[in-house]
């Protein structure tokens, strides 16, 4: 089958599971924290990590031609940090790296410009969006039997939802989700020009934000 | 056969949703009639223009307190974000019933969707698709515009109103229609659809007068309608089409210039204006509040928006907008008689060309400085040099592109400069610059960089009239990783009459 795919698999819910315990160590004094009077230009440090399930695909990867959906969906750890500033009382931006690698050291990286949105001031339902780079570097199984290693760059761009407990705290905390979504043009990959490459992350995360 | 009866089925139950749904503003507005106090009688009733003149023409009501309803001012609409959600969904269902209704038999069963469709989307994720250069430029964004006027016209502001466009956006590509969901969409509707919403939910607030009654009142809303259909709706089914109270003072721009301009424009190829011909145009150019004064916090306080008609290619030929996000005075008072500022600002623009020797469409958010010497109380020369990030384009491929459009995807950077002689609060000589650079990520393997030179004379005839001439330069140089590069320069100049206001 003419077919690319990310080979990844996973350790990766072990490595999530211990980088949340470790998170929640760190915040677990938190809740004898009391509310802090957010202020615009307010600094705050967000750490996330998170399990997610990850696929790329091409225009012509897969037999079925344009976007075939041949590609399937592997495991992947996510760990991300983000310093944000407070722009008003429900809006926070900032930039946010996130790196996702998969046990067969499938790795990308996401550098991008994020703002998070409490569309209710005070309480911990946020949404939030972000765009910017990325960078892959993966093994991928080529059409023609080989495996090949590639790096390449483009743009992605995220979007999700979450919940923040102990908002505006000096520790806050909560799950949430987002889809990543990368864009990486055309590039070739040994004997093969894979092209318009683009790759789907559904993420499920946990996040600290420090104030 | 089975198949066909399954989505025929399912097209039944998706209609009588869509009615059921369609039907429930109606039923909300009935039931908000029960609680408010009843319309007074109508005073004066035109002839032929229906029950809503009637009412329309009623006497004015006493001045409704800010507050109430919890609405920010009288004017304003009711503060309702649960509604502005499902009038998203409403919308939505709206595209849907009408896709239904009116596509081939063949294209229908992709709006055809159920819980099976929405799942099948969402682990299929996003990729490009190949829609038209119109539909993906300008009919997605117009789309987007309707979930953010759902939200503007429901009392939200422009952030949450915002997060309502990302939210249509995406209720559709997830669960709308069949197609795999298109990334393209997502960011061309949330984007687009933020900027266009936004300047059209402020230029059909200057069309209101919230202070009017009767017929000029009755035409007024239907004019801003025409811009805003959305928040016309809202305004008709809960009555405020027809309350008088002050204008609202937050859609009050700090200044407002406008010309509306018809003429003929003339395109060449390669240096070349032997084959062109005349093509008539028309065009409004809109400037609201001062982009290059004071300190801003207020989403789109000022935009600068033209949108052309004619003028070779597609019936819209040509949009520009640019709307201030932040603004910041750095030295000077612009407010002065005379003297030198310097303003910072950040923009959100929303560009689109689709005209017989190019295609281009973008987004893009931009940092802005301008410098404003005030000659004397009359003359003001504005100078600005501006630069940003290209977030989403859209370029047309010279060569066949490898996605089955014939147009290339990217993102890039926009960068541009200006100067403008402005007499009284209108441009008399005004030069441009703009260039886009675009790396495709969908399309060709190619690298895009348009560069457009500008210069207006615009001299005053009589009155608020004036005669127009335009001389525009517009280089494209393509640069393919496997295929020959490309230069194209079209030269292009307008004569035309504008009217000022």
């Amino acid at each position: 089958m003419d077919e690319v795919t990310t080979v990844s698999g996973g350790h990766a819910v072990r490595t999530v599971v211990a980088a949340t315990l470790g998170l929640l160590m760190v915040v677990a004094p938190a809740t004898a924290q009391s509310p802090a009077k957010p202020e615009r230009g307010d600094f705050a440090l967000a750490l996330g990590v998170g399990y997610a399930a990850a696929k790329a695909d091409c225009s012509n990867c897969s037999p079925e031609g344009e976007y075939g959906s041949g590609a399937v969906y592997s495991d992947v750890a996510a760990i991300a940090v983000a310093p944000v500033w407070r722009v008003n009382s429900r809006v926070v931006a900032g930039a946010e790296l996130q790196i996702e690698t998969s046990r067969n050291d499938a790795r990308a990286v996401y550098l991008m410009g994020i703002v998070r949105f409490h569309p209710w001031a005070g309480k911990g339902f946020f949404i939030r969006g972000g765009y910017g780079l990325l960078q892959v570097k993966a093994p991928l199984d080529l059409p023609d039997g080989t495996v090949n290693t590639a790096k390449y760059r483009g743009m992605a761009l995220n979007y999700g939802a979450g919940w923040m407990f102990h908002q505006n705290r000096r520790f806050s905390w909560g799950p949430y989700g987002a889809h990543y979504v990368g864009t990486l043009g055309s590039a070739v990959i040994g004997s093969f020009q894979a092209q318009n490459i683009i790759g789907n992350t559904w993420l499920a995360g946990f996040a600290v934000v420090i104030d | 056969m089975a198949g066909l009866r399954i989505s025929g089925r399912r097209a039944v139950v998706a209609r009588a949703a869509l009615l059921a749904l369609l039907t429930a503003p109606a039923q909300a507005a009935a039931q908000s009639a029960a609680h408010d106090p009843p319309p007074p009688a109508p005073t004066l009733a035109a002839p032929g223009t229906g029950v809503l003149l009637a009412a329309a023409a009623s006497a004015p009501k006493p001045v409704t307190p800010a507050g109430e309803d919890d609405r920010a001012c009288p004017a304003c609409p009711p503060r309702r974000p649960l509604r502005a959600v499902g009038e998203v969904f409403a919308i939505n269902l709206v595209y849907q019933g009408v896709n239904l209704a009116f596509k081939p038999p063949e294209e229908r069963v992709y709006y055809a969707t159920y819980p099976k469709t929405w799942w099948n989307n969402v682990r299929r994720g996003l990729e490009w698709d190949d829609n038209s250069f119109m539909i993906n430029q300008w009919g997605h964004p117009y789309q987007g515009s309707t979930y953010f006027s759902a939200g503007r016209s429901n009392g939200l502001g422009f952030w949450e109103s915002a997060s309502l466009a990302v939210l249509g956006a995406a209720a559709w590509e997830y669960l709308g229609e069949r197609h795999t969901p298109s990334l393209n969409d997502l960011v061309m509707t949330s984007l687009g659809g933020i900027a266009l919403g936004e300047v059209f939910h402020r230029s059909a607030s200057l069309l209101r007068d919230t202070t009017d009654t009767g017929k000029s009142r009755f035409w007024r809303e239907i004019a801003a309608g025409v811009i805003d259909p959305v928040s016309a709706i809202n305004r008709f089914i809960d009555r405020d089409a027809l309350r008088v109270a002050e204008q609202p003072a937050a859609f009050a721009p700090t200044a407002l210039a406008a010309s509306f301009d018809a003429g003929l424009l003339w395109r060449g190829e390669n240096l070349s204006f032997l084959d062109a011909a005349g093509e008539p145009f028309l065009q409004a150019n809109v400037r609201y509040g001062a982009m290059a004064e004071g300190r801003s916090t207020t989403p789109f306080d000022a935009f600068f928006v033209s949108l052309r008609l004619g003028g070779g290619g597609g019936p819209i030929s040509e949009v520009r907008g640019r709307g201030r996000l932040l603004g910041l005075p750095v030295t000077g008072h612009a407010a002065r008689h005379s003297g030198h500022s310097l303003h910072a600002s950040a923009l959100m623009g929303y560009d689109y060309d689709n005209n017989s020797a190019y295609q281009f469409g973008g987004q893009d958010f931009e940092g802005a400085l301008t410098h404003e010497w005030r000659v004397d109380s009359r003359w003001r020369l504005v100078t600005t040099a501006s630069g940003g990030v290209l977030v989403l384009g859209a370029i047309d491929s010279v060569y066949d592109s490898a996605a089955g459009r014939n147009y290339d995807f990217g993102s890039g950077l926009s960068y541009g400069a200006g100067v403008m002689l402005i007499r009284g609060h209108q441009p008399f000589l005004r030069a441009d610059y703009r260039s886009f650079w675009l790396h495709s990520l969908d399309g060709a393997d190619a690298d895009h960089w348009t560069q457009n030179v500008r210069v207006d004379l615009i001299l005053p005839v009589k009155g608020r009239v004036g005669l127009g001439a335009t001389g525009e330069f517009i280089r494209r140089r393509t640069y393919y990783e496997q295929l020959p590069d490309v230069l194209q320069r079209f030269p292009q100049v307008r004569a035309y009459l504008s009217w000022m206001y």
